[in-house]
């Protein structure tokens, strides 16, 4: 599909990481996404590691655990949607934090 | 009323196209507004795609355009004057192109133009409290008489939620039934790339007064519903994608991979070629079929309270124009206010001229396209070209 792009592109993005670098954000110390922990270590998919456009969620091996990176959220929301089952609690962070605005 | 400083005749929840429509209706009428942001500025963290309808934006916010000298009275980034559709397959694409010099919508930059709705709302005497987080709304004797926040409590005789599609009170206060489907929604990611005006310019056919807005039809590309748009600026392009989230969380895919699909895309790829990434956002949209709707989980009107925007479910993720229905509730809002104001009742009966006023003015569209086991390009485009017609 990509064969007319013989080589990449230097300055558009690829990766969320590569993305979210461009952003500007202020996190508090707490963390605004919360889990329920006995539940994410049963839950067979874990779809949130997947389907987070800010790839916020990931799987700690070492501590057997659900990591959350809420310092790149980008504050959709789709966390508290799309966990089976309803173990991500979401809230606004605190004012004056969170993803900035634009410029 | 409770005594204090802290009281409004109205109190707004949230700076969005929605709530600052109402703002500045009821600023207009001598109503003491107050609307409280969780920013640090207006439309910070929102999204209503960059297409804007001018006669919907001037019957509430006043003159964008003067249209003699073309001079611009608002943040506009340029005047559309063609719409394309794309229908994207995997390797090649049909495009489609209507070409009117027409003054009716606009592409605007989302949080400048929302900073300037913001600044008219303010100008008619509005009161907008940044950085105020509503956590709760107070509730008396069964009544709704004002909103408990981060910075004190507000007491009104009237609470407006416009909190935005990701609306936390709303489901919390009760006035949303349950938690938003992965069935109803679109899960979006947007990326701004800058690109020299002039390179713009030769890449779309256009001068710096003519703007152009892609439709992108692209189920075949990522194998699941989906819409995308691609909106020129003036020194910049806007490309976003949205998917059907339960499909998406179904098949393990993240938005992000579907955007870079699009990059790549010989359709797509051109036109971006050599810019630079400068923003990368995300964001929720409902839609609607003809069978269903997740609006109707919303109480949209209560005893002192009405629900609007983006918080109501009533805006709509196939529209090129997202703020529309926004900003059009939020004036129906103000107008059912007004209303209640004159009759000094704010009950719920009253209150649900507002409703009467949504089934009157408002469209929402459906889309029978929206099937998650059909592949619906050819339906969806059919349907763009009867209904996004310039004029």
């Amino acid at each position: 599909m990509s064969k007319l792009q013989t080589k990449p592109d230097e300055n558009l993005t690829n990766t969320i990481e590569e993305k979210l670098f461009i952003n500007q954000f202020r996190p508090f110390t707490e963390s605004h996404i919360k889990t329920n922990q006995d539940i994410c270590n049963i839950c067979p998919n874990k779809e949130c590691i997947k389907f987070c456009p800010a790839n916020v969620f990931a799987w700690s091996e070492i501590d057997e655990k659900l990591i959350i990176g809420y310092e790149n959220c980008l504050e959709c929301g789709a966390c508290k949607m799309g966990c089976p089952f309803e173990a991500i609690e979401y809230s606004n962070p605190k004012p004056g934090y969170g993803v900035l605005s634009k410029k | 009323m409770a005594k204090g400083t802290n009281n409004a005749e109205v109190v707004i929840i949230g700076a969005g196209p929605a709530g600052l429509s109402t703002a500045r209706l009821l600023a207009d009428s001598g109503i003491k507004t107050f609307v409280l942001e969780k920013s640090t500025k207006a439309g910070a963290n929102n999204f209503f795609s960059g297409v804007i309808e001018k006669e919907i934006i001037e019957d509430v916010f006043g003159k964008i355009t003067d249209e003699e000298s073309e001079k611009y009275y608002a943040p506009i980034e340029r005047k559309l004057t063609e719409y394309r559709a794309y229908l994207l397959s995997r390797d090649s694409f049909i495009a489609v192109n209507e070409r009117k010099n027409l003054k009716r919508r606009f592409i605007v930059l989302n949080e400048a133009f929302n900073n300037w709705m913001c600044k008219q709302a303010q100008d008619s005497g509005a009161k907008v409290i940044f950085e105020t987080i509503a956590e709760e709304l107070i509730i008396n004797n069964s009544k709704i008489c004002g909103v408990k926040t981060n910075s004190g409590d507000f007491y009104s005789n009237a609470v407006v939620v416009a909190e935005g599609v990701n609306s936390l009170l709303t489901k919390k206060s009760g006035l949303r039934k349950g938690e938003i489907s992965p069935e109803q929604v679109f899960l979006f990611a947007e990326e701004t790339i800058e690109l020299h005006s002039d390179i713009i310019h030769e890449r779309f056919n256009i001068n710096e007064k003519e703007g152009v807005s892609i439709r992108l039809f692209m189920e075949e590309l990522v194998s699941m519903p989906s819409t995308g748009y691609l909106h020129t600026n003036k020194n910049s392009i806007t490309l976003g994608i949205g998917i059907l989230f339960s499909k998406s969380l179904f098949k393990g895919i993240n938005i992000n991979q579907c955007l870079e699909l699009l990059k790549k895309h010989p359709g797509i790829y051109p036109l971006i070629k050599n810019g630079t990434t400068i923003h990368y956002s995300s964001y929720i949209l409902p839609f609607h079929t003809e069978e269903k709707s997740p609006c109707s989980a919303v109480k949209r009107y209560e005893n002192n309270c009405l629900v609007i925007g983006g918080a109501s479910l009533l805006v709509d993720a196939f529209r090129a124009d997202i703020s529309s229905n926004a900003v059009l509730s939020g004036k129906l809002a103000g107008e059912a206010i007004i209303r209640a104001k004159d009759l000094n009742d704010y009950s719920k009966k009253t209150l649900s001229e507002y409703e009467t006023l949504l089934k009157k003015h408002l469209e929402i569209s459906s889309y029978k396209g929206i099937n998650p086991d059909n592949n619906s390009d050819a339906n969806n485009l059919s349907l763009f070209l009867s209904k996004e017609k310039l004029e």
